[in-house]
Formats: C-alpha cells, sequence, structure tokens
C-alpha cells in the first residue's frame, strides 16, 4: 500500500497538438512507460542534468575503479568513493 | 546444486529495515567480499542514500525497501575467487536495470562453503517499475543462474523469519 505522499491521487488535463502527442507518445514507449509518468517524470526532472540511470550506471563504472585502485593505493581509492558521491548531488 | 532463497521481506516505510540490511552486508566479521552495481559499496550512509535518491526520483519511498536473494554454492566451490566470479556473474542479470550490492560469507554447512547475500533496490533505476518477485520471474532468474554457473540451480521462497542462511 502507498504512503499518503507517494499517492497519485492528483488529475489534471492537458491541451496539446495531435502531433506533440504522437511524439511523447513515441517518447514514453521508448522508455518503458505511460504517457503520465513520463510527462511527469520529464516535468519535475528537466533541469537535471543526468538521469538516474547514468547516475547508477557511472557509479558501476567508479566502484570498478575503485575495487583496481584500491589494492595500490587507498587515499586514492577513497578520493574516488568521494567524486562519486557527488554524481548523486548534481 | 545452487540454492536461490528469496526472502519475503515488506516491513513497510517506516521501517528501518533497509539499513538494518545494509549494516549486515558491510558487517567485516562476516564479509568475505562486498560489490554493487549502480550504487557504492563503500559504506551503509553512501549505498542507502543512493538507493533512496532512485527511490524518490519514482516516488517508490513507500513500497517494499528491498529484495534479499540468497544464493547459496554448493561444495565444489571451494575457493573464495571462484565464489567472487560466480556471484559477479550472477549480479549481471540485474546490472542494467535495478541497484544491487552483494557480499560473500564463508560457512561450512554440509553442503556449501559460500554463500551471496545480494540487496536489491526493486525500484528500477531507468523506469521506476518495481521488480516483480513471482514465481515466473525467479524461475527466469534461476535459469540464468544455471546458465551463467553451469551448476543445476533450484529457488524457493524464505519467510521473514527464516535464516539468514541456507
Amino acid at each position: 500500500m502507498r504512503a499518503e505522499y507517494d499517492k497519485k491521487n492528483k488529475k489534471t488535463s492537458i491541451t496539446m497538438t495531435e502531433e506533440d502527442f504522437v511524439v511523447i507518445e513515441r517518447n514514453a514507449r521508448l522508455k518503458g512507460m505511460r504517457v503520465s509518468p513520463y510527462m511527469v517524470q520529464c516535468a519535475l526532472h528537466h533541469d537535471e542534468t543526468l538521469t538516474t540511470e547514468i547516475r547508477a550506471k557511472m557509479q558501476t563504472i567508479m566502484n570498478y575503479a575503485i575495487a583496481c585502485v584500491r589494492q595500490y593505493d587507498l587515499t586514492a581509492a577513497e578520493y574516488i568513493h568521494k567524486e562519486a558521491m557527488k554524481i548523486w548531488s548534481l | 546444486m545452487v540454492l536461490i532463497k528469496l526472502k519475503k521481506d515488506t516491513y513497510g516505510v517506516a521501517s528501518d529495515y533497509l539499513h538494518k540490511s545494509l549494516e549486515y552486508i558491510y558487517n567485516p566479521q562476516k564479509a568475505k567480499y562486498i560489490n554493487a552495481f549502480g550504487v557504492a559499496a563503500h559504506d551503509v550512509d553512501s549505498t542507502e542514500s543512493q538507493m533512496k535518491y532512485v527511490k524518490g526520483y519514482f516516488h517508490r519511498n513507500a513500497d517494499n525497501p528491498l529484495i534479499h536473494i540468497i544464493v547459496s554454492f554448493p561444495k565444489e566451490i571451494k575457493t573464495l575467487q571462484t565464489a567472487i566470479e560466480l556471484a559477479l556473474h550472477i549480479a549481471f542479470y540485474f546490472k542494467d536495470e535495478y541497484q544491487v550490492i552483494w557480499c560473500i560469507h564463508y560457512k561450512s554447512t554440509e553442503r556449501s562453503f559460500y554463500h551471496v547475500h545480494y540487496i536489491i533496490n526493486p525500484v528500477c533505476f531507468k523506469d521506476g517499475k518495481l521488480y516483480n518477485s513471482s514465481r515466473k520471474n525467479l524461475y527466469d532468474f534461476t535459469e540464468y543462474v544455471e546458465t551463467r554457473t553451469g551448476l543445476k540451480s533450484m529457488f524457493f521462497y524464505g519467510s521473514p523469519t527464516s535464516s539468514d542462511d541456507l
């Protein structure tokens, strides 16, 4: 069951051209999403430079770098970890 | 045979179950090896904050906090290095959609030396969809484990109160 703050209980209608809707619908489908959550996600996170997918994939690369470096230089490994953490606050 | 146990943990949003599970993963007395995809494998707070970031991004804070899968290797797997390689191959199943962190424990039983704990963020970092731990999906996962390890595998559901080992 969803908590109150996660409930999607607000509805609104918007107007757009048929052409725009086709594009939005196609983009949503390409992301494996329905139109409504796709539009919400785009509107809420439009000013974020990195998607969660990119952040997660960058973190995987950082983990690999840390594992490689750790055996030779612990300080460098810590530095990479600290820099990697910044990915999540950009 | 590789045994795969899914622990059914649905302790709800108020619970600090994710934090406790990550503490278990990072326990230096138990963990022989730790690695992760899509999330930091450095300390509890880093991992927890990054998993919560993805949950918050998709407004999925109140859903199941984690998926806990335990994979126990048979006694043919005698070395930590082999266990590390197999655990990595198995984790690739989740790599492109879910944050997953895993640790390897050594416990000598009559059927196994090494087992792996996987803690998975059930919220997909691509589209926010929840991982469905249905019988069908776990069967697919089991087939994947069989293919990647070359070892016969089977899965079963564990209760929330069942042991953390197999």
